[in-house]
């Protein structure tokens, strides 16, 4: 598998008053394409700060992020902007849905910056929501927008998912339904995928399982056979 | 330590804060300016007029023997009968040479009762000593012991100019109602001594102009009888109650004008900053909902909540009312200086200034606490426990955009965002709709001056006024020896006799002092014209045309019938209205000069002949000496006066114009500002999708071009409305704006709503620009 994502000795500080805190201390790691990666630690960890300077929406301090081998740490705004229009797609833990456009129109609101994107309708039907999308997200619940939203990050046919706690906000079941189509779109789509999250349960689903804690990767865990989410309790 | 809190809030959203207090500043400096000169204008025209004698009734007369006006003050309700001589004459000033017209009032040295003037100076001690009116000596840099060359009926006089007076039945000082504006210079008011008087005109002991004073609690229309009776026998010719006369009637107006603009204009402003501020409360407490709660929760009243937001529109009103108080006092100089130039009176009294103040913080701070309470209000109902944790979103009860389902097809899903944001709220984008209409109306009025100006010109002096020269006739004469005398001269090649009446016009129980004009049948120097139409009318010959002025106050449409009265006429005489024109300046009624004067039962005759001429210079050389002309009218001086006069104005406008521009550009700002803290995290997200800046914005603009295309359409009838209520505030019988204003009005309203919205939707960019998305997607929702 060919390298999508390659990071060296990345550290992201805060200055906060006089304290500067280091969320990242120097973070070494490659993503292949098609993986579906966990990135485990508690709260404070780092690794929601690892997920957004590879997402581009935050910049770090130090270090490169290498996407196809391009440096994006070192990209311009309009260059950041670009690589996260085409190549990268979000999913966050609350969702963040447009709240005056229906779910057919969050999903093509994504769908119309690809130059190759997945039709609307046709990830309505993969997530199960054929006859809500002309529903508000106020019109659904948690889990049917966290769908909405998966939705709308995978409508662009990205290579890369990016995924911020995305169960953390839903009950056992729901949260079932929305890994199991990550890991759908991971199989059926073959793009990479990586989750963020501070539930050791998650680990047992990943190809690989990165454990961060105080801004390093602690260690690296490979699952030769992973489980399906169903398997998985928590 | 919540007013800490406040203070420091304020001054994190210190932009959005500052819009709401330019609102609330214009409006009180409109307030303050407008009322202290109002006021100011108006105590001391009142003062003017009781401390000298304002007479109330003023008649013309051929001659009346001046002792004859003893007689008058045994009726019931004259108080004092003075007679005096009016001339119009030219006269030629030291400075230049020019020739001017000059209005002599003969004045009793011992002291009139009536009309006492206030001279500075030395007055009369010598027979040929002349008092001129300030403006005049200003106009010329006269000073005293310069000679005034006096031309009447072909002889010239010398006056020495000794002193200057005001005269309170000059005021407002133009050669007739006609005429657009004073001109200082090319026109001059001369008292002298009826002894000086006798000797231009040969006729000692006599007047031409009597003025009248009432005993309290009598009115005009109860004396008008008696004075037309005893009067009728020394000629009279015109008879006007003191609320007609020129002087008194445009100052009247004036300072009902200000006054009606003071209890309205500044209202509207605080209630939009008021508005504004309602908004942006009602946004801070929906974000501030868990420190409600806490402060709740530690036990402060639900007083105290309210009282602390409350504050925030107490410091806007604050700031808001000092800055336009400020700005209101100068602006106010500028009302008096403006005052001082257009009207003849002693100082202007200032003594309501720390009044109107006073009033106006008052207006402020009432203003800003009260938009601060409305949005308040939702603190009251917060339970602590449910404030501490976050508002669900409101459902989507209704979506109109989704129901037409053309949409779909045509717009994008950030078309279609737009859209709902415009009706996600509605009460703000109707807000915004509202501003937008109220600053396109501003900037349209306040941008159609010029081209009104202009219009007005070129309709009356390139249009209607075909002529370049007329000359006022010292008395009426035949008009074919009038026009014959014209054309004598050998500089003149076309001449037409005009005559002008002043009568009073009846229709049922109104009446209205108008100017009877006549015209040649095919005149070719004077049209009747409408001003709207374009449409040229002949003069009729069996009915008159009216102004629609005119026709306005008597509430006459074409096909009725009104009554003319004269001093010339023993009875009211019927004759139908044939038509109504719209007319900007001019007599007002309108007729073939031949049939009015059959109607006014005199032989055709001219007061004065309209001409055109290839030699001006010869033709006011060879009038110099005539016995029949005192002046030359000519239409491209009194044009170059008259746009330089309207300098001032011009410019007044201009501060309107972008004070209008801002206002629309405070509203949008604003509300925008409140839409953006809204939709933060909407739009953080849609640049995690991979947006642009300028797609993010995009958005936002749509939605406000929306808006403010809405608001200019609306702002269409708006802005007739407004001028219709401006018309109903500046017109006299012999002035009206235009009805219709010029394209340009309305471009310079579009122009400068685009700018108000373009200049916010820039603004709203670089906060976008600056958003951090992590951050923003950090919060809950």
């Amino acid at each position: 598998m060919d390298k999508i994502l390659e990071i060296n000795n990345l550290t992201k500080e805060y200055i906060m008053g006089e304290v500067t805190v280091h969320a990242l201390r120097g973070v070494s790691i490659a993503i292949y394409e098609g993986e579906f990666v966990v990135i485990l630690g508690p709260s404070g960890s780092g690794k929601s700060t690892l997920l957004n300077i590879i997402g581009g929406i935050d910049a770090p301090t130090s270090g490169d992020v290498l996407f196809h081998g391009k440096n994006i740490s070192r990209a311009s705004e309009k260059e950041l902007t670009l690589f996260r229009r085409g190549a990268v797609g979000f999913v966050f833990q609350f969702y963040n849905l447009i709240p005056n456009l229906t779910a057919r129109e969050n999903i093509a609101l994504a769908s119309e910056l690809a130059d190759d994107p997945i039709p609307a309708d046709r990830l309505l039907e993969d997530i199960g929501l054929s006859d809500r999308g002309d529903h508000f997200p106020s019109q659904l619940s948690g889990g049917q927008q966290q769908r909405v939203a998966i939705a709308r990050a995978v409508g662009k046919n990205p290579s890369l998912l990016l995924c911020d706690e995305p169960t953390g906000a839903l009950d056992l079941q729901t949260g079932i339904q929305v890994l199991r189509i990550l890991k759908d779109f991971n199989q059926n789509y073959k793009k990479t995928v990586m989750i963020i999250t501070h539930n050791a349960g998650f680990g047992k689903i990943g190809d690989r399982v990165f454990h961060v804690r105080d801004g390093l990767i602690d260690s690296i865990q490979v699952n030769e056979n992973p489980l399906a989410p169903e398997e998985v309790s928590w | 330590m919540l007013f800490r809190k406040a203070v420091r809030a304020i001054w994190a959203n210190k932009r959005s804060y500052l819009a709401c207090m330019f609102l609330i500043a214009i409006g009180v400096l409109m307030f303050t300016a407008m009322n202290t000169a109002g006021a100011g204008l108006a105590s001391s025209a009142l003062g003017f007029y009781r401390d000298y004698g304002m007479s109330d009734i003023f008649a013309r007369v051929d001659a009346i023997p001046v002792g004859m006006t003893e007689r008058l003050t045994e009726a019931d309700g004259i108080e004092a009968a003075e007679a005096r001589y009016i001339l119009e004459v030219m006269a030629e000033t030291p400075d230049e040479g020019e020739t001017v017209t000059m209005r002599l009032i003969s004045a009793d040295p011992r002291g009139s009762v009536i009309n006492r003037l206030l001279i500075e100076g030395s007055e009369w001690s010598a027979p040929g000593d002349i008092i001129l009116n300030p403006a005049f000596v200003k106009a010329h840099g006269l000073v005293p012991g310069d000679e005034i060359r006096v031309i009447y009926k072909g002889r010239t006089f010398i006056f020495t100019f000794c002193a200057t007076a005001l005269s309170p039945e000059n005021i407002y000082v133009t050669k007739n109602a006609t005429d657009l504006l004073p001109d200082n210079s090319g026109f001059g008011i001369g008292y002298i001594t009826p002894d000086s008087m006798a000797s231009l005109t040969n006729a000692g002991g006599v007047g031409n102009s009597v003025v009248l004073t009432l005993t309290e609690g009598y009115t005009f229309d109860e004396v008008k009888v008696f004075l037309e009776d005893a009067l009728t026998p020394y000629g009279l010719k015109e008879l006007i109650d003191k609320k007609d006369h020129l002087s008194y009637s445009f100052v009247d107006l004036e300072i009902s004008g200000i006054r009606s603009m003071a209890a309205s204009l500044p209202m509207i402003f605080v209630l939009i900053a008021a508005i504004v501020l309602y908004l942006m409360m009602k946004r801070v407490i929906e974000q501030e909902r868990t420190q409600i709660g806490v402060l709740r929760a530690f036990g402060y009243s639900r007083l105290q909540i309210v009282a602390h937001y409350m504050c925030y529109g107490a410091v806007t009103g604050v700031a808001g009312g000092v800055a336009g108080s400020i700005m209101g006092y100068f602006l106010a100089e500028f009302y008096f200086y403006m005052f001082m130039e257009y009207f003849q009176m002693p100082a202007l009294s200032e003594e309501s200034r720390p009044l109107y103040f006073v009033v106006g913080m008052l207006l402020a701070v009432s203003g800003g606490m009260l938009g601060a309470f409305m949005g308040a209000l939702k603190s009251i109902r917060l339970i602590p426990a449910e404030a501490m944790r976050p508002e669900n979103p409101p459902p989507i009860k209704y979506d109109p955009v989704g129901k037409i389902k053309v949409l779909r097809y045509v717009l994008t899903s950030r078309g279609s965002m737009a859209l709902r944001s415009i009706t996600r709220n509605w009460m703000r984008s109707g807000f915004v709709v509202i501003g937008v209409m109220f600053s396109f109306g501003l900037l349209c009025i306040s941008g159609s001056f010029n081209g009104l100006i202009d219009k007005i010109m070129f309709s009356q002096y390139t249009y209607v006024q075909r002529y370049g020269v007329k000359l006022p006739l010292v008395r009426p004469l035949p008009y074919d020896t009038a026009v014959e005398s014209a054309y004598a001269i050998d500089a003149v090649y076309l001449a037409e006799g005009l005559l002008e009446m002043p009568a009073e016009i009846r229709h049922k129980h109104l009446r209205e002092g108008s100017l009877l004009t006549g015209i040649q049948a095919s005149s070719s120097l004077y049209r009747i014209c409408d001003t709207v139409t374009m449409v040229e009318y002949p003069p009729p010959a069996d009915s008159v045309i009216l102004s629609n002025t005119l026709a306005d106050n008597l509430n006459v449409v074409a096909g009725d019938t009104v009554y003319i009265a004269s001093p010339l006429l023993d009875e009211d005489v019927p004759i139908i209205v044939s038509r109504v024109i719209e007319q900007n300046m001019g007599g007002g009624c309108y007729m073939e000069i031949g049939a009015l004067s059959d109607l006014l039962q005199i032989p055709k005759t001219a007061t004065s002949i309209i001409l055109n001429t290839d030699d001006l210079p010869y033709l006011k050389d060879y009038l110099r000496d005539s016995i029949y002309v005192p002046s030359v009218d000519d239409k491209d001086s009194t044009l170059t006066k008259l746009r330089d006069m309207m300098g001032i104005y011009s410019s007044m406008y201009l501060v309107l114009q972008v004070m209008s521009a801002l206002v629309g550009f405070a509203i949008i700002y604003n509300t925008s500002t409140i839409s953006l803290a809204e939709r933060k995290r909407e739009y953080a997200t849609l640049r995690v999708i991979g947006l642009t800046v300028d797609e993010i914005s995009g958005i936002m603009n749509f939605e406000y071009w929306i808006l403010g295309f809405l608001g200019m359409i609306l702002g269409v009838p708006f802005v007739q409305y407004l001028n219709m209520g401006m018309n109903a505030m500046m017109e006299t019988t012999s002035f009206s704006m235009p009805s219709v204003l010029p394209v340009s009005a309305y471009a310079s309203g579009v122009a400068g709503s685009a700018a108000a919205i373009l200049l916010s939707g820039w603004s709203a960019k670089r906060r976008i620009r600056k958003f951090d998305m992590v951050e923003v997607l950090k919060e809950r929702e």
